[in-house]
């Protein structure tokens, strides 16, 4: 069985735990100040204002430092509950590299999730049972990456209960993935979008005549590709990658860029806390 | 530029053709399988191209290979660039050697040499080139690259052959460094040497006169034939064919047996063998072998030589030139080949007869010899054996003689011309040659101008020549000897320019020094080479232009082997190339 995780990296995951609301840059550094020494011992979670929300927790200071109506509130408990949507399209398995930091992403935000007494929940194809023990989340991630068979096509769950922060991990190579953002979006209270991409999907060592087939529909394409068209390719990805990014602010999900080569404390440096 | 291996480009022309297609043809789109083709459907239709050519990239590394292929293909067609810068050169050479005076019922060997010469100038191609040269004892060059044929036919109807044998073994290398590699060379001549010469294959022989020309000394009948010598050998003893079937052998100048010899005694003829001699040694001894020998006597042992000059010095001699033009007016046929050597001139026949003549140079090493006396008498000399008297018809009492030399007379001398104070000639059998040896000097005698001077330049040919040719000169025959009235001063002048008075002091010989490199030229007329270096022994040679030498020879093969193998290699890494791009593509 794949070992996903080593020991040092699980130990290491077990000291962290996950922002469960108002997850955004301002806040984690509002959680990452009270952490380090807040005004108060407990540590709360500094988050935009939202309609309800009472007016005594605003945090003025904070207001006027981020020129945005920012609420206190203190972190929840434990027992909370994650979700984790795991894209097992083709293309996430066309490389292999790619597939094995899928897997270990999941398994070490799963890892910190059950550390700390929360349950995860797997949403691969289909649901698994919510996992509150670290070894037998491990375990079954290891299945997933050694004998999960590759889906034809992605499909976001749909109707299915809120929780309270969902990870969606994926490359976003589908045509319809702004669709699919807004489905998950309305799934979670928190979200979460890790993209995963390789280096050869960034800058494709693509040279000459080829013939391109999309790993999941199978279309074919010839073209010449010379430096010129690898010039534009380049600015379409940077076009698109900045419209999922707009994309994600605009519905309140967090957007994270994960690269395949990277180790794991530097890719989940801004998710955990 | 021409090509010598022309057929190179029938391969290097394919290739480079099929190098450019390669390059320029669309090849096979690879196949790739990417995550998505969203991004790339935002540009596909800017790129894609049905053509089935594209253009190479990069471009300039095509060219590059192209040129590279190209020059290792002239490479390996060895291209003559000679050809381009001069036209067709024909190099004419005459023989002028003695032989070349017979007269055939065809005309003159000489006559027909010309002819041929005159009919190879005007078929030649309009832009032809011509040289002119004349061999003999010497090579002369009468016209360099000269495209004047009026000229040309004037200068080979000019040519006429000189009382000197023939040495033919001096050509290649003379014209090695005048011949191009586009000329043609056409020798016209009858020297039986010719077909055992070391020619170089393009060369076209024109053989001028009779086929063969036989040979005889001592038994000994050689036929030049076209590859080699075929001769008939019979053994006579005092002129009596000897009639016990013996065994021969063939042994060169080192006593060494010629193998290469085939020996085959004639059925009908036991005394007689067939000989046939593939490249003859410059001396080649015939003798019976030991067991046979007991029943011959040593001295009729047949020896066969080819003879080779090998002059050291040179002597102004008119006198003695005369001398011999006139025995070569009595006997045309002969021809002469002179050998020099510090210690004396011989004159001798090759093969015709057995001409020898022998004559001391006088006062050539002075404080060894013995010196010269005034004799205010010459005597009649004493005869001895069987043979023609040197004296018979001739009254000579009172002949003055100035200046002699007291000569020894050898152990083959049989008869001699002696006064009170010595032998002052003396004549026998050299080594199987009839001989005769002068001891007094011409010039400072009047004997040449006395009526029986003639008489005895007779009493010595008929005594030289064989008794078949004795009859072409009778007493009574006229004998033009035109000897200078008394000696005229000469000026030499040396291959440096620097010139030099010669007196034809009392002797018949004055010596000069040819120690430099180049041509001697005495009062007007060119006389004497450079002996040292045969290729500058030329005379009347005019300032030709520098011959194109190659200074190293094994450089041209060399390169064109090198060239070849990295065509070769060329080719493979083309290939290799290819092959390395076609499987990496179907690796990615």
């Amino acid at each position: 069985m794949a070992q996903l995780l080593s020991a040092a990296e699980s130990a290491w995951l077990t000291r962290m735990q996950l922002p469960w609301q108002g997850l955004s840059p301002h806040g984690l550094y509002a959680v990452r100040a009270a952490r380090q020494g807040g005004r108060s011992n407990e540590p709360e979670l500094l988050r935009p204002y939202q309609m309800g929300d009472d007016v005594r927790r605003v945090d003025w200071a904070a207001t006027q430092r981020l020129q945005h109506a920012m609420v206190r509130q203190p972190l929840p408990q434990s027992q909370g509950r994650m979700r984790i949507v795991l894209d097992a399209s083709p293309s996430m398995r066309l490389d292999p590299a790619k597939w094995h930091q899928a897997l270990r992403i999941v398994a070490a935000l799963g890892v910190v999730a059950t550390s700390n007494g929360d349950s995860v929940q797997l949403w691969h194809e289909h649901p698994s049972p919510p996992y509150h023990r670290t070894d037998a989340w491990l375990a079954l991630c290891d299945g997933i990456y050694t004998t999960a068979p590759i889906t034809h096509q992605f499909a976001m769950p749909t109707h299915v209960p809120q929780t309270q922060l969902a990870v969606w991990c994926s490359d976003l190579w589908h045509a319809d993935w702004a669709l699919q953002l807004v489905q998950f979006a309305t799934t979670t209270q928190t979200g979460l979008v890790i993209q995963l991409l390789s280096a050869a999907e960034i800058v494709p060592p693509l040279y000459g005549d080829v013939t391109l087939i999309d790993s999941e529909t199978q279309q074919e394409y010839t073209m010449t590709v010379d430096a010129a068209l690898q010039s534009r390719y380049q600015a379409a990805f940077t076009t698109w990658q900045h419209a999922i990014r707009h994309e994600c602010r605009r519905l309140g999900l967090g957007y994270l860029f994960v690269a395949t080569e990277a180790d794991l404390a530097t890719a989940l440096h801004e998710v955990l806390l | 530029m021409s090509f010598r291996d022309s057929w190179i480009w029938w391969i290097a022309i394919p290739l480079l053709i099929a190098m450019a297609i390669w390059h320029l043809l669309r090849p096979r789109a690879t196949r790739h399988i990417v995550p998505s083709l969203q991004l790339w459907q935002q540009l596909i239709h800017e790129q894609t191209s049905t053509r089935p050519w594209h253009p190479p990239t990069p471009w300039w590394l095509l060219v590059v290979r192209l040129l590279i292929v190209t020059v290792l293909a002239m490479a390996a067609a060895d291209p003559t660039v000679a050809a381009l810068a001069t036209p067709l050169h024909r190099i004419i050479i005459i023989d002028t050697s003695a032989s070349m005076q017979t007269i055939e019922p065809a005309g003159s060997r000489i006559a027909q040499a010309r002819q041929i010469a005159t009919q190879i100038v005007a078929t030649s191609p309009p832009a032809t080139t011509f040289s002119l040269l004349t061999s003999d004892r010497d090579v002369t060059l009468h016209a360099n690259q000269l495209s004047d044929r009026n000229y040309l036919a004037t200068l080979i109807d000019a040519v006429q052959p000189r009382a000197v044998a023939g040495d033919v073994t001096v050509l290649p290398a003379w014209l090695a460094a005048m011949r191009g590699r586009t000329s043609e060379v056409f020798l016209l001549s009858d020297d039986p040497l010719l077909a055992s010469a070391p020619w170089p294959a393009d060369w076209r022989l024109i053989a001028i006169g009779g086929v063969v020309a036989n040979q005889s000394i001592q038994g000994c009948t050689f036929t030049a034939g076209p590859t080699g010598w075929d001769g008939i050998i019979r053994i006579e003893a005092d002129g009596i064919p000897f009639a016990t079937a013996r065994t021969i052998e063939l042994v060169d100048e080192n006593n060494r047996l010629y193998d290469a010899t085939t020996v085959t005694p004639r059925a009908d003829a036991p005394v007689e063998w067939r000989v046939q001699l593939t490249d003859p040694p410059p001396l080649l001894h015939v003798r019976l072998t030991p067991d046979s020998r007991d029943a011959l006597v040593s001295d009729d042992d047949c020896w066969w030589q080819k003879t080779t000059p090998t002059p050291l010095r040179v002597a102004v001699y008119p006198q003695m030139d005369r001398f011999l033009a006139a025995a070569l007016r009595v006997l045309p046929n002969v021809m002469v080949t002179n050998q020099i050597t510090d210690a004396e001139i011989v004159i001798q026949t090759d093969a015709t007869i057995p001409l020898s003549v022998t004559v001391p140079l006088w006062q050539l090493n002075a404080p060894s010899q013995v010196p010269p006396v005034r004799l205010p008498v010459l005597q009649p000399g004493v005869l001895h054996g069987d043979e023609s008297t040197l004296d018979r018809d001739i009254a000579i009492a009172n002949s003055q003689v100035l200046t002699t030399t007291i000569v020894q007379p050898p152990l083959w001398a049989q008869t001699w011309l002696k006064s009170s104070a010595g032998v002052h000639a003396y004549a026998g059998r050299n080594n199987g040659v009839a001989t005769v040896v002068f001891g007094f000097a011409l010039t400072n005698s009047d004997l040449p101008l006395r009526p029986d001077f003639p008489l005895l330049v007779r009493n010595v040919l008929m005594y030289l020549a064989p008794p078949r040719l004795q009859a072409s000169y009778q007493t009574g025959d006229a004998v033009v000897l035109t000897l200078a009235p008394r000696p005229l001063p000469r000026i030499q002048a040396q291959p440096s320019g620097a010139r030099a008075r010669i007196l034809l002091r009392a002797t018949d010989v004055v010596l000069i020094d040819v120690t430099q490199v180049g041509a001697y030229r005495v009062s007007d007329t060119w006389v004497v080479a450079n002996l040292l270096a045969p290729a500058e022994s030329r005379v009347n040679r005019p300032s030709p232009a520098t011959p194109l030498v190659i200074a190293t020879p094994w450089l041209l093969p060399a390169g064109i082997a090198l060239g070849q193998w990295l065509l070769v290699l060329g080719i493979l890494g083309l290939c290799g190339e290819r092959w390395l791009t076609w499987r990496l593509r179907r690796v990615t």
